[in-house]
């Protein structure tokens, strides 16, 4: 039987009503904005969690700080928060210097990516990638776009933020974005 | 006038806070035929100590700026250390002194030591006395630390950093503060250093650009029967954050400078808000919190979200002031389509403080922005300001007296 | 000697020569390449006996009465004492080189040719006083019988009471023994420094034995051998039973040696001495250092047991079947083309999981060297100006050492981890540890004619082995993991060359190792520490150095242990495919057997698996028999628990693996 409920999926607005919700209000500080998002199992409940961090622009360039906290939440129970960790305070992060930026946007894979449209259209894009994903994971069909969701991922990926993306799910991030290492 | 400067010397060499007893003239120092000056290398003629001295013009124009002294340490008859004290600021007092040593007696330079007498919170007296030191430490050359002290009446602070591998960059910052003045060092931190950014560390004000979408509004030129607040005196309170992420506590200090007519510090209102959970300052502060501040001052406070600019209005003319979230760049950059971010959400809080209607057609938000250099009263048309609000769910957050 | 130990050792290697001739008669060519390998392996690994204790309780005599050197090659005289560390090996020409630190040479450090004669001016602190000569450590290689077999000596610097620094390089060195040998003497009893250290060292190697020295000057030796006792057991978790402390007297033995008086040698100790080191290495190392190399000449002769039974089922089977796995074989020697080529993906993966090990011991090493700086500036502020004075300065430096042991030890638990999972992974992508498909072959019918021939059902072990515990084979390479298991402390600290002299992996590992202390005295007494800044600068590039060499040291390892895997790797599938080609012909043959030529074949197919039996019977024996020594802590690579169980029961829920989640 083919769950219904993620047939519409849209990644894309479930992160923009939790940006909204009472949660991120309550808890997490406005300084900082959501980056890109992962796919992990509770179980046999496919959740979706959040990255957050907080980027400075300066005279068209943007110092990016290393990612500040995560939320993680059921797709298909949004309102509900299944973890929330605050990486300041984490045993493993507690090398990272959250006072100096961890790298620049944009980088150099977004060169040709000149106006703020086009950027947002690839996001779309990206976004409606992960839909993909969790909808193939859910339905128990092969991820058959992989490639062309990694082409557009490594690019996307901000080489700075990229190490920390790793510590929150090395698995997810580095599938899509491996080739990144290798810059 | 030499024995003058002399004289300063030793007092500011013994003991130097806040020793303003000899007050030099200028003329004093104008005058050539009373200078002393010892001859003779290889012996302390005067026996004041120093091997000799001369007198420096640093400048060249005639007028003495101070004195060089030469000090033979080992008593071998050649200097070892040469230091040379000046009036920087010609009031006829030392200053300013700049050492050079030769610790190891192999004739090269290898400890430089500048001293200066600083006046730092700018009330006409001199306060602290900073001497930044450089060494040579494995002789090739190249400086390899360079400490700072600080010395003032209640504050001693040695800052050490190295660059042993000469790449131009510290390998490592030592600070070491004593804060209570008793000789014993109350706080050490060991600073590792990263590589290659070019910003400060954590000083944004240096960093602070200008949002090239923001008009000026200026109090001088404008209706007041088009505005709606009072923008003029609201911008008397901005100024630029003081650290990345205290936008929300730069934007309730402001408030509150203005409803209380006190004058607020924003390092002491980011203290009060971490010790209540309000603040992290690796984070920032989370929108439902913003407005505490105003609450623990006892002004009456009110947020929601869903607003729309006539609640702005109403808020305003009430009496009212208001912080708001917003996406800060969608502000900063107007309607231009050339940069974008990564991320989504609002960023950042600013604070509204008037509506500027004299072009019908197309009304102005005034705002305070802590973010940016030129935010204070800044401008920015209705539209923008609408496209970056929606971001924060048109978050707002009202205080009242 | 009577040594429980190479004895068994000897045994092992001539079990596996015998297991390596039957392959060979059998005509299992690649069985026998392999077990060749198997025994190169095994004959590079060498015990490592080190000798700590104060000098002047004897422990350089000890150290010539056991090696039966009259000529001395530990320096004795009484005023001398040793401040490097000294190894002692077998070689068939005498050569002595001195390891020193040189930042002009290419890889820091230099080697000087030395006499027997010179030896003092080298190590001790009269002739080479606070190792001004910055010798790193002494090479003598002798043709001496007692270290034929391959047994390693090492003498060590002072544990602390002369000199807090000695205690130092000793300790840095100690993750390397396989047993210590804690030398104390029959006149005092031993000091709360000797404790200390004691305590100290049983962290890095559990394995100790105390030797009780001139016993031959106090009759009352027992007196201070069961006080020592005591206060050993206070101050160690060791059981009062396997606490041995013999006392002996190396004067006794060398007078024997030298007028072969027999009573002296009875008197002197040094029979039950020495065959208390060798049974309790033997008990201790023995699982670690000989039992996965048995364990793998096992595996061996099992491939080659399971294509008898193989052939043996064929004979009975139809030509469709036996077509049908033909075909299987076929395939899998197309798949094994396709993991020889240069460009296949197994490469790829290894060399990111490589990268990551190196990436994240790198950081590791960083918060090392961090949190080391905190310690450091710590202990700092909490001396003041006191800390300037040499001996405080020297007991920070000591703290620092300590904490930097423990982490290096940490630090290469968490790689050798890493790395054995990454072979098991790898052996896994690859197949490498499946041999014929059984489940297809069972599916055979299979019609005995000859109910006389038994075929062995697997053993425990060959579970054991087929989780990853194999060893990597070198093919050549310059290091592999069972030289670097205890090693790599020492590859981390200081950083000697790779090879003191060609072609001993013992003599590159040990190379490598410096004490910390050593390196960080003399970067410490560069600096005149007039004042705290001056102390702070001089630690804090020390740290600094130190965490740099490390990480250069450890990535250097890692590295060569990568390009070493990779090659294995490949020789691997290279040898998997002759094989499986082989295994093909022979089926084949098989096939093509006329009827009336089966009955011979069959009874020369039971013939060859009756031999196999044979050796493999022997096999199990030698493993029963190490296994049943009783399980002292043993530094194992940790078996990765049953991955494969988890795979199959994945395989029942989620068929497929999306590779992101």
């Amino acid at each position: 039987m083919e769950n219904k409920a993620f047939e519409n999926i849209s990644i894309k607005k479930i992160i923009k009503e939790f940006n909204s919700g009472e949660f991120r209000r309550s808890s997490i500080p406005l300084e900082v904005v959501s980056g890109w998002p992962c796919l992990s199992r509770l179980g046999k409940t496919l959740c979706l969690t959040i990255p957050y961090f907080s980027r400075k622009a300066v005279d068209k360039k943007a110092a990016l700080y290393p990612i500040y906290c995560s939320v993680t939440i059921p797709l298909g129970n949004p309102e509900k928060i299944v973890d929330y960790t605050l990486y300041p305070i984490q045993k493993e992060w507690k090398d990272v210097d959250y006072k100096k930026p961890v790298g620049y946007f944009k980088h150099e894979a977004l060169n040709d990516v000149a106006t703020k449209g086009e950027y947002t259209a690839l996001r779309d894009e990206l976004y409606g990638y992960i839909d993909e994903m969790a909808k193939s994971i859910i339905n128990g069909k092969p991820f058959e776009q992989a490639e062309a969701a990694s082409k557009l991922f490594s690019k996307l990926m901000e080489p700075g933020l990229y190490p920390y993306y790793l510590r929150i799910n090395k698995k997810f991030y580095s599938f899509f974005c491996e080739n990144k290492e290798e810059q | 006038m030499f024995d003058n400067l002399l004289d300063n010397l030793i007092d500011y060499v013994e003991g130097f806070l806040g020793d303003d007893d000899e007050n030099n003239t200028d003329d004093d120092f104008k005058e050539e035929e009373d200078f002393i000056s010892d001859t003779g290398h290889g012996s302390d003629s005067d026996d004041d100590g120093f091997l000799f001295e001369e007198s420096v013009d640093i400048d060249g124009d005639g007028i003495i700026d101070g004195v060089t002294t030469y000090e033979d340490i080992d008593g071998d008859g050649v200097a070892d250390i040469a230091t040379t004290y000046l009036d920087t600021d010609g009031d006829g007092m030392i200053d300013s002194a700049t050492s050079y040593q030769d610790t190891d007696g192999d004739g090269i330079i290898d400890t430089v030591s500048v001293s200066e007498y600083l006046d730092t919170d700018d009330d006409g007296i001199m306060d602290s006395f900073v001497t930044d030191s450089y060494y040579d430490i494995d002789g090739d050359g190249t400086v390899d630390i360079h400490e700072t002290e600080i010395l003032s009446d209640d504050y001693h602070a040695v800052i050490t950093e190295a660059d042993m591998d000469n790449d131009g960059e510290a390998d490592y910052i030592v600070v070491q503060e004593d804060l209570d003045g008793d000789g014993i060092v109350d706080n050490s931190e060991v600073i590792p250093t990263a590589t290659d950014y070019p910003y400060d560390i954590d000083d944004i004000t240096d960093n602070v650009g200008n949002a090239p979408a923001y008009e000026q509004f200026d109090p001088d030129n404008c209706d007041l029967d088009d505005i709606i607040g009072d923008p003029g005196a609201a911008m008397d309170s901005w100024h630029v954050q003081e650290t990345s992420s205290s936008c929300a506590v730069a934007s309730q200090e402001f408030i509150l400078e203005q409803l209380t007519g006190y004058e607020f510090d924003e390092a002491d209102l980011r203290d009060f808000a971490e010790t209540n959970g309000w603040y992290d300052p690796d984070g920032g502060t989370s929108m439902r919190d913003v407005g505490n501040i105003l609450e623990a001052a006892g002004l009456e406070v009110e947020r929601s979200t869903g607003n729309s600019i006539t609640d702005i209005e109403n808020c305003l003319e009430n009496g009212g002031q208001i912080i708001v979230g917003v996406d800060a760049y969608e502000l900063w950059d107007g309607e231009s389509n050339d940069f974008y971010l990564p991320g989504d959400g609002a960023n950042h809080a600013i604070q509204v403080i008037g509506v500027d209607h004299s072009d019908p057609s197309e009304p102005m938000v005034i705002i305070n922005d802590s973010g940016t250099a030129n935010g204070g009263g800044a401008m920015v048309s209705l539209d923008v300001f609408m496209d970056a609000w929606e971001d924060s769910g048109y978050f707002m957050v009202e205080a009242y007296a | 000697m009577e040594n429980t130990f190479f004895r068994l050792k000897n045994d092992a290697r001539k079990l596996m020569l015998e297991s390596g001739k039957l392959a060979e008669a059998l005509k299992y060519d690649t069985s026998k390449e392999r077990i060749d390998d198997i025994i190169k392996e095994f004959d590079k690994k060498d015990m490592m006996v080190v000798a700590v204790g104060e000098a002047r309780r004897g422990k350089s005599s000890l150290l010539n009465a056991l090696l039966n050197e009259t000529e001395t090659i530990f320096p004795v005289d009484l005023n001398v004492c040793t401040n490097v560390v000294t190894i002692v090996r077998y070689s068939e020409t005498e050569q002595i080189s001195a390891l020193i630190n040189d930042p002009s040479a290419p890889d820091g450090s230099r080697i000087e040719r030395i006499t027997r004669q010179q030896i003092s001016e080298y190590v001790s602190e009269q002739g080479n006083p606070n190792n001004y000569k910055d010798v790193q450590c002494l090479d003598v290689a002798i043709p001496n019988e007692a270290l034929k077999d391959g047994a390693v000596f090492v003498d060590t610097p002072g544990v602390g009471s002369l000199n807090p620094i000695h205690a130092e390089v000793t300790y840095s060195f100690l993750p390397n023994a396989d047993l210590i040998i804690f030398v104390t003497d029959s006149l005092s009893g031993m000091t709360e420094t000797e404790l200390k250290f004691l305590e100290r060292g049983y962290k890095s190697c559990p394995n100790i034995v105390f030797a009780l020295t001139k016993k031959d000057l106090n009759v009352d030796y027992q007196e201070i051998a069961n006080d020592n006792k005591a206060k050993i057991k206070s101050k160690i978790s060791m059981e009062e039973e396997d606490i041995k402390i013999l006392p002996v007297s190396s004067m006794a033995k060398l007078r024997y040696l030298s007028k072969g008086n027999k009573s002296m040698y009875k008197n002197s100790g040094f029979i039950e001495f020495e065959k208390t080191i060798w049974d309790t290495i033997a008990k201790t190392r023995a699982k670690s250092v000989i039992l996965p190399f048995i364990v793998e000449t096992e595996q061996e002769l099992n491939k080659i047991s399971n294509n008898i039974v193989a052939q043996h089922k064929l004979l009975s089977s139809d030509k469709e079947n036996t077509g049908k796995l033909i075909e299987k074989l076929q395939k899998e020697i197309d798949k094994l083309q396709q993991f020889d080529d240069e460009s296949a993906e197994w490469r790829t993966r290894l060399n990111l999981s490589y990268m990551d090990i190196s990436n994240d011991a790198t950081d590791k090493i960083q918060k090392i060297g961090n949190q080391t700086k905190k310690i450091y500036m710590d202990a700092s502020n909490q001396l003041g100006v006191k800390i300037c004075k040499a001996q405080n300065y020297t007991q920070v430096l000591q703290m620092i050492n300590q904490y930097l042991s423990e982490c290096t030890i940490s630090l290469r638990d968490d790689i050798l981890y890493a790395f054995a999972e990454l072979i098991e992974r790898t052996n896994m992508s690859l197949g490498l540890d499946i041999d014929i498909d059984k489940k297809f072959v069972d599916r055979i019918q299979f019609v005995s004619e000859d109910p006389e021939i038994r075929f062995r059902k697997k053993t425990v072990s060959e579970q054991v082995i087929s989780r990853g515990r194999t060893i990597s084979l070198n093919t050549g390479g310059i290091t592999t993991i069972t030289s670097i298991i205890g090693g790599i402390a020492g590859f981390i600290f200081g950083g000697g060359p790779v090879g003191i002299t060609a072609g001993t992996n013992l003599g590159a590992v040990i190379g490598a190792v410096i004490g910390a202390g050593n390196a960080a005295t003399v970067l410490i007494s560069r600096h005149d520490m007039t004042d705290v800044s001056a102390v702070n600068t001089a630690f804090n590039q020390m740290i600094s150095s130190q965490t740099t060499s490390m990480t250069k040291n450890v990535n250097r390892a890692l590295a060569e242990l990568k390009e070493s895997l990779i090659s294995d790797f490949a020789k691997k599938i290279r040898m998997r495919k002759t094989e499986t080609q082989q295994n093909i012909n022979r089926s084949r043959e098989n096939i093509n057997l006329k009827k009336n030529e089966i009955p011979q074949k069959r009874a020369a197919l039971k013939e060859q698996n009756d031999r196999i039996n044979a050796q493999l019977n022997a096999i199990i024996k030698m493993e029963k028999a190490i296994e049943t020594f009783s399980p002292a802590p043993v530094k194992q690579i940790p078996v990765i628990p049953a991955p494969r169980a988890e795979e199959e029961e994945k395989k029942d829920n989620d068929p497929i693996d999306y590779g992101f989640i």
